[in-house]
């Protein structure tokens, strides 16, 4: 009995490493905030890698496509049966994670003897002024951070991701052309996936040009666009890159 | 009713990634009546809605208008409905001009169709005194929405004010 506590942490530290193992190569996903809504992209197969959750609320998220799903159903079950119960207006991404999501993983992940989610999310929240947007990255674990501003990645590799997030927060500073953001993103996704080193120094632009545009062929650049002015309820739009001059 | 009409198919929107046909959400609106005829039975709750969409399976995108009875039969207008208690007042106009008046409904631009509608009221409105009517001495107008293959445009009251103007 005495060897319990050490079973314990054994079992969590493997579930951890499988979870990230398997995670491996997964396609990175990336959200920015700018002055006119969230922009979230990701490099799938058409409908994998991002999501609209409600009226100002969107997903992306990179892992199993049956785990992706299992969620983006939980949380838009969850937000239409709080606006229906109280009002649209009350949906909030906080409330979302915070009493919903993040719980729901954090016990399937502690629940060593079933299979862990094998995924990594990001989740938006346009709000009225940019001030008030919400971008929140949420782990396997349940874990999550809240941002408020900027740019968001989700990648497979925690080391990667910090540098990528870094390098694309001071190439974008300023930048509010969502052709302009989605180009960057798209090079940081190429950088990520070719394994390139963000704080050795990476290729020049021209390659990083040309790589993303080769490596996405065969697969489709999923772009969300929330949009923080509109007439319609719903301000969450797919948009391509050809919609984007690219 | 609305309101469960729009949770469900913004619901099923979203989470099954397309939206609910034309034909599904006139069915879902008349389910909903029958589910609604108990309390119809008791006095309570009558509700004889009008559903217009866009049929988006055409090209270009048609639009079409159903109308029910309390028992959740639907039927298919063919160009105008009305409904409502002083529903009948006005429908012998409405099939007037649909037959000999210059344009018919179908064929009205928005600034005509916004005339007619509003004046419509207003005779509704002094033969059935359950009729609100518009007035609009009185800046009181009604609800206009208008409905797009793009989507919903909602027909303020300022704008209904200029364009009932001659």
């Amino acid at each position: 009995m005495t060897e319990e506590p050490y079973r314990w942490l054994e079992a969590i530290g493997n579930r951890r490493e499988y979870v990230r193992e398997q995670l491996k190569g997964g396609s990175p996903v990336f959200a920015t905030a700018s002055p006119d809504g969230i922009l979230l992209l990701g490099v799938g197969t058409g409908h994998s890698k991002v999501f609209e959750l409600f009226d100002r609320h969107a997903l992306a998220g990179l892992g199993h496509p049956a785990d992706i799903e299992k969620i983006r159903q939980a949380a838009i079950d969850a937000a239409h049966l709080e606006a229906f119960n109280r009002a649209p207006e009350d949906v909030s991404l906080r409330r979302l994670i915070g009493f919903g999501l993040s719980p729901q993983l954090k016990t399937n992940f502690e629940q060593i003897f079933s299979a862990p989610f094998l995924l990594e999310l990001l989740l938006a929240e346009v709000g009225l002024e940019p001030g008030q947007d919400l971008i929140a990255r949420l782990h396997f674990d349940g874990a999550f951070q809240l941002n408020t501003k900027g740019v968001v990645v989700a990648a497979s590799q925690p080391e990667a991701e910090t540098s990528a997030r870094t390098w694309l927060n001071q190439k974008l500073t300023g930048k509010t052309d969502r052709g302009e953001i989605t180009e960057t993103v798209l090079q940081a996704w190429w950088c990520l996936m070719e394994n390139k080193s963000f704080n050795d120094g990476l290729p020049p632009e021209a390659e990083r040009r040309d790589g993303w545009r080769k490596a996405v062929n065969g697969r489709s650049v999923e772009i969300g666009w929330l949009a923080r002015k509109g007439n319609r309820r719903a301000r969450y739009e797919e948009l391509t890159p050809a919609q984007l001059g690219l | 009713m609305a309101r469960v009409l729009e949770t469900s198919f913004e619901y099923y929107r979203r989470s099954q990634l397309q939206s609910l046909s034309l034909p599904a959400k006139v069915r879902a609106l008349a389910r909903l009546l029958r589910e609604n005829l108990p309390m119809t039975m008791q006095g309570v709750g009558v509700v004889m809605p009008l559903f217009a969409g866009v049929d988006l399976t055409v090209s270009p995108p048609e639009p079409q208008i159903y109308f029910y009875d309390p028992l959740g039969a639907q039927f298919h207008a063919v160009g105008y409905a009305a409904s409502g208690s002083g529903a009948g007042t006005i429908r012998s106009i409405l099939s007037f001009q649909d037959r000999y008046g210059q344009p018919r409904p179908t064929r009205m631009n928005l600034k005509q169709a916004v005339q007619f509608a509003l004046r419509l009221l207003m005779i509704a409105s002094e033969f059935d005194s359950a009729t609100g009517g518009v007035n609009p001495d009185a800046q009181t107008f009604a609800t206009i929405k208008v409905l797009r293959g793009s989507g919903v445009e909602n027909i303020t009251a300022e704008r209904q004010g200029e364009l009932l103007k001659p």
